[in-house]
C-alpha cells in the first residue's frame, strides 16, 4: 500500500520536466515545506524511502540480529532518552550525516551508502528517511543530537534495563534484560537450565510482573541457570526500574515463619554474611543454624550492581527461611545507606549493621529515617542496630557510639578496614588490633550491651579458628562474624561456657530458686548478694551451656537426685 | 519392535520384545526364579593355540579379524579405564573400517570420552548399546537416535545376563595395564595401572573369543591373575590403553559443600541414633563427595569408640585405605579403585583384597554380599512419595547416568540415600519417578538437609530414632517443602517410542525410557 508523499499532486508529465527535482523547499509564504534530507531528492527517489510502511518495516525488526535489534529498539522507543552512545550509534549516524550533506548535490548517494551498508543498517537507514519525512520536526532531534553531541541532563531512564549474573558460577540465579517496545506485547526469550520443568511458569510469573507494573510490551530475555522464583522476581523488578519509574513492588509472599521478633540480648555467638547478590548462597543459610544471617548490601557488592541487590535482598528477607536466626542485614554506609532503609524495614528486618560508623551522629540520622519509614510501614516489631567499629575515629567514639540510643544492642568491630585505616598490617597474633578490640569491649561491657569480633578469613584452618575463638572470648567478646558455615559449629563449641563458668551459673540459678521457694526477696550466694541481671547471666549462660550440650536441659533435676 | 506393552508388577508400562527378543516384565522382588542351567561358551582345545604360549598379534585390527567380526555381533569391554579409555573409541573404528554394521556394544559402563561413538551410532556401525548411557550418549539416546533399544543394567544384572546367556558376547576386548603374552593381565602395575579387573570377570570366562589389549607387555607369568590366560584367545600390544589422570585421579576429595556435609553429618548422626554403627558392622559407600563425607565422619566415630568395622565393599578411595591403616576397618573389598592410593595398597596389604561383581552383586548366585551389608549409602536423581527411585535419568527426561551397582546394593540391610532436597531448584522428591530404577521397598530411608524420611515399612528404624532428636519427616512433608520452595514442576513430554529399557537384577524389565519430545 502506498503513502502518497506530501507533495506528490503533480502529474507525471511535469516530474519528467523537473528532473532535478525541487530545489526550492521553501513556498512563496517562506514556509519550509520539505523535509529538509529530501532536498533536491527527484519526487521518485523520494517516492521509494516513502514507500516503507512503518508497520512492515517493524517485521523487519525480528529478522535483525540481536544488536541491531537492540538499536533499532534503542532509537525508536523514545527520542529523548538517549543516555549513552557507542560505536554503532555513531557510525550509523556518519552515514546520515554523510548521505544529509552531498544528498542535494548528488542525489544517489545513499544508494552507494547503501551498498556498502549491511543489511540492517540499510534497513534501518530507510526507516529514518521515512521518519524525518513524515516527521520532520520529531525527527530534528535526531540531528539535533548528533550535530550538539549533547549528552542528555539529569537522571534519564535508560531503554534497556539488566540486572542479574549468568554464568557457571551463578548457580541460582538468572540474568534478565528487558527492552520496552511499542507495541508487540510481551515477547520472552527464556534460555533456562530447568526450561523443560518450570519454563511455563517462569514465563507465566514475567508476564504477571510485567502486567502489574503496567507493561504492555516490551522483549524480556532471561537467561535463567535454577533461579528460584523470588530472586526471578527481584531480577525482573530491578532490570523493569531502570526503564520505567514507579513506586510499586512486586513483593513475594512473606514467609509466616519469617514473622518473628527478636529480644535485645539474644545469643549472637555466630553471625553468617552472606554477599546481598549471590543467591545460591542464601538458600540453605539458615539449615546450619547460626544465630544470626547478614544479608549484605554494603562491601561484598560491587558498586553497579548494589541498585538490583537490594530488590534481591529484600524479595530475600520475605520468601526465604531463616529457620530462627536472627535477620539481619548490613546496609551501606550512613548516609548512602538510608536508601537502603525503605527495601528492609517494612518486610521484618530484626537488625541492621551499620558499618564504618564513626560517631553518634550518624545513628541518629539513621534512627529518624527508620523511625520515619517504621511509622509509615506501619512496622512495630522492635529494629535493632549493631555500629560496626572500623576506623580509629570509630574506636575513639566507641562509648558514645554504643550510647546513643537504646535501640543498639551490640557493637561490632572490623579489623580488616581499621587495620587499613591505621595503614598496618593484620596478623593472626593480633597485637595491633588489640587495643581496638579492648576498647569496644569495654565501651560495650560499660553501656551494658553485647560486643561482637570480627571475621576470621581463613576458611580451611579450623585450628587457628578455635585459637582465635578462645582468645576473643577471654577478652570478652560474645560472638563473632563468620564468612563460610563450616566455621559456625566451631565458634559456637568454644564461645561455650567451660565447666568452671557452668558450675557457677548453675550454684547462682540454683540459690535463685531456693530463695524463690523460701519466700526471700533477696538472692544470697554465700556472702555475696546477687541482683537481677547477675541471675539472668546465669540464666544465659545455662541457656547456652544447654544449647552447646554441655548441659542436659533436666539438670536441675539430676542435681537435685 | 512390537508396540505391545504390558503392565509389569511395578505398575509401569513396558515392552514384551526388546530388539527382536522376547522379555520378560518386572514380576516383584524375588518372583522370577529361572529353572535351567547356566550358559557356556564352546569346549577350546589347548593345542589350537600357540605351543610357546605366545598369543601375541600385531595389532588390535588383526585380532579382530582373526575373532572374525561380523554383522550383528556383540563386542564387550569393561569400564576400568573410567574417563580414560582408549581402547572402546578404537574398536568401533577399526569396525567401521572393515564395513562391519549391527555391532551390538556390551560395556559394563560408559564415560563422557566415549562420545566419538555418537558417530558410529549414528551410520549404523553400533545398532544399539547394553550398558549405560552417560552424558552426551545418554543424550544421544533421549533424543531417539540409536537404531536400536538400549538396555540398562546394574553391574549385577550384567553378570546375571552374561550367565544366564541373555546377552552372548561374541568377542570380548579386555583393556589390561599389565600382561603377559599368554593372556594373564592384572591391574597393579603399569603406566595405567587401575587396580582390579573385576568387571572383566563374566566377559573372560564366558565370551567365544577374548582379546586382551595393554600397554605394559611383561614375560609369563604376570602374577596376580586377575584374568586367567587360559580362557584368552589373542593378546594385542598397543602404546596407550588409557589416560592415566582420568583413570584414577590423584586424590579424590571429600564434598566442600556446607549444605553436603550436613547431609553427611544428618546421615552418620542418624546412623548412630538407629545403632548400626557397631563393633563389627559392614557397611558400603560409593566415591561421590557426600559418600566420602560420611565416610570419614564414620572412620571418626570408630576411632572414638575404639570399635572396628568388619568388612566394606565397593569402590575404594584414599579414605577406605586410611581406614585400613588405621585398625578401623578389618577388611576391605575392592570391586573397583578410584584413585592412586587404593591401587597402590591394594598391591601390599593383604586384607585389601580385589574382587568381582559376581562375588558382590551377583543375583543369580549362592547368595551374595549385599544382602549381608548392615549400611548402605547410595544416591539418586529422583525418589518418590512411594520411595521408588531413579538413577538413570534427571528429571528433564534426558538419559544420564547408568546403574552401577545401584540395583544390587538396594538388597542391604538399611539402605540410606543421602541426597539433597532439590538440586538447582529441581525438586528431587516427586509424586511418581521419571524411570522406576528401584522399587520402593527396598529403599528405607532418605536424608535430606531439612529433613529424614524413613520408609514406614520400617517401623523397627522408626522406633529406634523416635528420641534422638533428629529432624524426621514424612516423605509428603519433604515433598511439599521442596514443591513449596522451588514451584511445583511440569512433567516432561514423552513420545511413544521407547528408546531404553531398564532391566532389575534378575533379568526383568522394571521400567522403560521413551524418547523426549522436542
Amino acid at each position: 500500500m502506498l503513502i502518497p508523499a506530501r507533495n506528490q499532486q503533480r502529474p507525471r508529465k511535469e516530474t519528467k520536466r523537473r528532473r532535478k527535482g525541487k530545489k526550492n523547499i521553501f513556498n512563496r509564504r517562506g514556509k519550509r515545506e520539505g523535509s529538509i534530507f529530501f532536498y533536491g531528492t527527484p519526487p521518485k527517489v523520494r517516492e521509494l524511502y516513502e514507500f516503507t510502511l512503518w508497520n512492515r518495516f517493524l517485521l523487519f525488526t525480528d529478522h535483525l540480529p540481536k544488536k541491531g535489534r537492540q538499536l533499532f529498539h534503542r532509537l525508536n522507543s523514545d527520542f529523548n532518552s538517549f543516555n549513552s552512545w557507542d560505536s554503532w550509534t555513531y557510525s550509523l549516524f556518519f552515514i546520515l550525516h554523510f548521505s544529509f550533506y552531498i544528498f542535494p548535490y548528488f542525489p544517489y548517494s545513499p544508494y552507494l551508502l547503501f551498498f556498502f551498508c549491511p543489511s540492517y543498517l540499510r534497513d534501518f537507514v530507510v526507516h529514518l528517511s521515512v521518519r524525518l519525512a513524515f516527521f520532520p520536526r520529531k525527527s530534528q532531534i535526531l540531528t539535533d543530537v548528533y550535530f550538539s553531541a549533547r549528552k542528555t541532563k539529569g537522571a534519564r531512564l535508560n531503554t534497556i534495563g539488566s540486572a542479574g549474573n549468568y554464568g557457571k558460577d551463578d548457580r541460582s540465579d538468572c540474568a534478565v534484560e528487558i527492552i520496552r517496545t511499542s507495541c508487540g506485547g510481551i515477547v520472552v526469550e527464556l534460555n533456562s537450565k530447568v526450561g523443560k520443568l518450570y519454563g511455563d511458569s517462569i514465563e507465566e510469573l514475567c508476564r504477571e510482573e510485567m502486567s502489574f507494573f503496567g507493561i504492555s510490551d516490551a522483549h524480556v530475555k532471561i537467561d535463567d541457570s535454577g533461579a528460584l522464583p523470588y530472586i526471578l522476581t527481584a531480577r525482573i523488578e530491578a532490570a523493569l526500574k531502570q526503564i520505567i519509574e514507579t513506586d510499586r513492588e512486586f513483593l513475594p509472599e512473606m514467609l509466616p515463619e519469617n514473622r518473628y521478633s527478636t529480644e535485645k540480648d539474644r545469643p549472637r555467638r555466630s553471625r553468617l554474611y552472606l554477599p546481598g547478590n549471590t543467591p545460591k548462597l542464601a538458600i540453605n543459610a539458615g539449615l546450619h543454624s547460626p544465630d544470626g544471617i547478614i544479608l549484605d548490601l554494603e562491601d561484598s557488592i560491587a558498586p553497579a550492581k548494589k541498585e538490583e541487590a537490594r530488590y534481591l535482598v529484600r524479595n530475600t528477607l520475605r520468601a526465604l527461611n531463616f529457620y530462627g536466626a536472627e535477620r539481619m542485614v548490613r546496609i551501606n554506609q550512613i548516609p548512602q545507606g538510608l536508601d537502603d532503609l525503605k527495601f528492609i524495614i517494612p518486610h521484618n528486618v530484626n537488625l541492621i549493621l551499620v558499618p564504618k560508623c564513626e560517631s553518634a551522629d550518624q545513628i541518629h540520622v539513621l534512627e529518624k529515617e527508620i523511625i520515619k519509614i517504621s511509622v509509615a510501614f506501619g512496622v512495630t516489631q522492635p529494629i535493632f542496630l549493631m555500629p560496626i567499629i572500623e576506623s580509629a575515629l570509630g574506636v575513639v567514639n566507641a562509648t558514645e557510639i554504643a550510647t546513643s540510643s537504646p535501640n543498639v544492642v551490640a557493637l561490632a568491630v572490623g579489623l580488616e578496614d581499621y587495620t587499613a585505616d591505621l595503614g598496618i598490617q593484620r596478623t593472626k597474633e593480633g597485637h595491633e588490633t588489640f587495643f581496638a578490640r579492648c576498647q569496644i569491649v569495654n565501651a560495650a561491657k560499660a553501656t551494658g550491651i553485647q560486643a561482637i569480633d570480627s571475621v576470621f578469613s581463613d576458611v580451611a584452618d579450623m585450628d587457628a579458628l578455635k585459637q582465635v575463638v578462645l582468645e576473643s572470648k577471654s577478652l570478652g567478646f560474645d560472638g563473632m562474624g563468620c564468612i563460610h558455615p563450616r566455621q559456625i559449629p566451631a565458634i559456637h563449641k568454644n564461645y561455650a561456657p567451660n565447666p568452671d563458668e557452668i558450675m557457677k551459673a548453675k550454684k547462682i540459678i540454683n540459690a535463685y530458686f531456693d530463695a524463690a521457694e523460701k519466700g526471700l526477696g533477696v538472692v544470697a550466694l554465700g556472702s555475696k548478694m546477687i541482683d537481677a541481671p547477675v541471675v539472668k547471666r546465669a540464666q544465659r549462660t545455662i541457656a547456652n551451656a544447654i544449647e552447646s550440650g554441655k548441659l542436659s536441659a533436666d539438670w536441675r533435676s539430676e542435681d537435685v537426685k | 519392535m512390537s508396540n505391545n506393552l504390558v503392565k509389569n508388577a511395578a505398575g509401569r508400562w513396558v515392552p514384551t520384545e526388546v530388539n527382536g527378543k522376547p522379555e520378560i516384565p518386572f514380576q516383584g522382588i524375588g518372583k522370577h526364579r529361572p529353572e535351567g542351567r547356566k550358559y557356556a561358551p564352546k569346549i577350546s582345545t589347548s593345542l589350537d593355540f600357540p605351543a610357546d604360549g605366545n598369543k601375541l598379534l600385531p595389532d588390535l585390527k588383526t585380532a579382530l579379524i582373526q575373532c572374525g567380526l561380523k554383522d550383528g555381533m556383540t563386542i564387550s569391554t569393561h569400564h576400568h579405564m573410567r574417563n580414560g579409555d582408549l581402547i572402546a573409541n578404537q574398536i568401533f573404528a577399526i569396525a567401521h573400517e572393515l564395513g562391519v554394521k549391527d555391532l551390538v556394544w556390551f560395556p559394563s559402563a560408559s564415560f563422557p570420552c566415549h562420545e566419538p561413538l555418537i558417530k558410529f551410532l549414528e551410520d549404523g556401525t553400533i545398532h544399539h548399546i547394553e550398558g549405560s548411557m552417560n552424558g552426551p550418549l545418554g543424550r544421544f539416546t533421549s533424543q531417539g537416535k540409536m537404531k536400536g533399544v538400549g538396555i540398562l543394567r546394574s553391574h549385577g544384572g550384567r553378570y546375571q545376563a552374561i550367565q544366564d546367556g541373555e546377552v552372548k558376547i561374541d568377542i570380548a576386548v579386555l583393556a589390561a595395564p599389565t600382561a603377559d603374552s599368554f593372556g594373564n593381565a592384572h591391574g597393579l602395575t603399569g603406566p595405567s595401572a587401575c587396580g582390579g579387573l573385576g568387571y572383566a570377570l563374566p566377559d573372560y570366562q564366558y565370551a567365544d573369543k577374548v582379546v586382551v589389549v595393554t600397554d605394559n607387555l611383561v614375560q609369563f607369568p604376570a602374577i596376580p591373575m586377575q584374568i586367567v590366560g587360559n580362557y584368552v584367545d589373542y593378546v594385542v600390544k598397543v602404546d596407550k590403553i588409557g589416560i592415566a589422570e582420568q583413570i584414577v585421579s590423584g586424590t579424590t576429595q571429600i564434598t566442600k559443600s556446607p549444605d553436603r556435609l550436613l547431609i553427611a553429618e544428618l546421615t552418620t548422626k542418624f546412623c548412630d541414633a538407629a545403632g548400626l554403627i557397631k563393633d563389627g558392622f559392614s557397611f558400603q559407600m560409593g566415591a561421590g563427595g557426600t559418600s566420602l563425607a560420611i565416610g570419614i565422619f564414620f572412620h571418626q566415630i570408630l576411632k572414638e569408640r575404639g570399635i572396628k568395622a568388619r568388612f566394606a565393599v565397593g569402590g575404594t578411595t584414599q579414605y577406605s585405605v586410611k581406614m585400613i591403616e588405621d585398625g578401623c576397618l578389618e577388611y576391605l573389598l575392592d570391586a573397583q579403585s578410584f584413585d592412586l592410593d587404593a591401587v597402590r595398597s591394594m598391591g601390599k596389604n593383604l586384607n585389601h583384597p580385589d574382587i568381582s561383581i559376581f562375588h558382590c552383586y551377583d543375583f543369580h548366585a549362592k547368595g551374595n554380599y549385599t544382602t549381608m551389608m548392615d549400611v548402605m549409602i547410595l544416591g539418586a536423581t529422583e525418589v518418590d512419595v512411594n520411595f521408588n527411585g531413579n538413577v538413570v535419568t534427571h528429571s528433564d527426561g534426558y538419559l544420564l547416568h547408568g546403574i552401577g551397582g545401584w540395583q544390587n546394593c538396594l538388597h542391604a540391610k538399611c539402605t540410606i540415600l543421602p541426597i539433597p532436597l532439590f538440586r538447582d531448584r529441581i525438586p528431587v522428591i516427586r509424586d511418581e519417578v521419571t524411570t522406576l530404577c528401584g522399587p520402593g521397598e527396598l529403599i528405607d530411608v532418605i536424608v535430606t538437609e531439612r529433613g529424614i524420611a524413613i520408609n514406614p515399612l520400617r517401623t523397627d528404624l522408626i522406633d529406634k530414632v523416635k528420641n534422638s532428636g533428629l529432624p524426621i519427616r514424612t516423605i509428603q512433608q519433604l515433598k511439599d517443602e521442596a514443591e513449596r520452595i522451588c514451584g511445583k514442576p511440569q512433567d516432561p513430554v514423552f513420545d511413544d517410542q521407547i528408546v531404553a529399557v531398564i532391566k532389575w537384577v534378575d533379568g526383568t524389565v522394571i521400567d522403560a525410557v521413551r524418547k523426549l519430545r522436542e
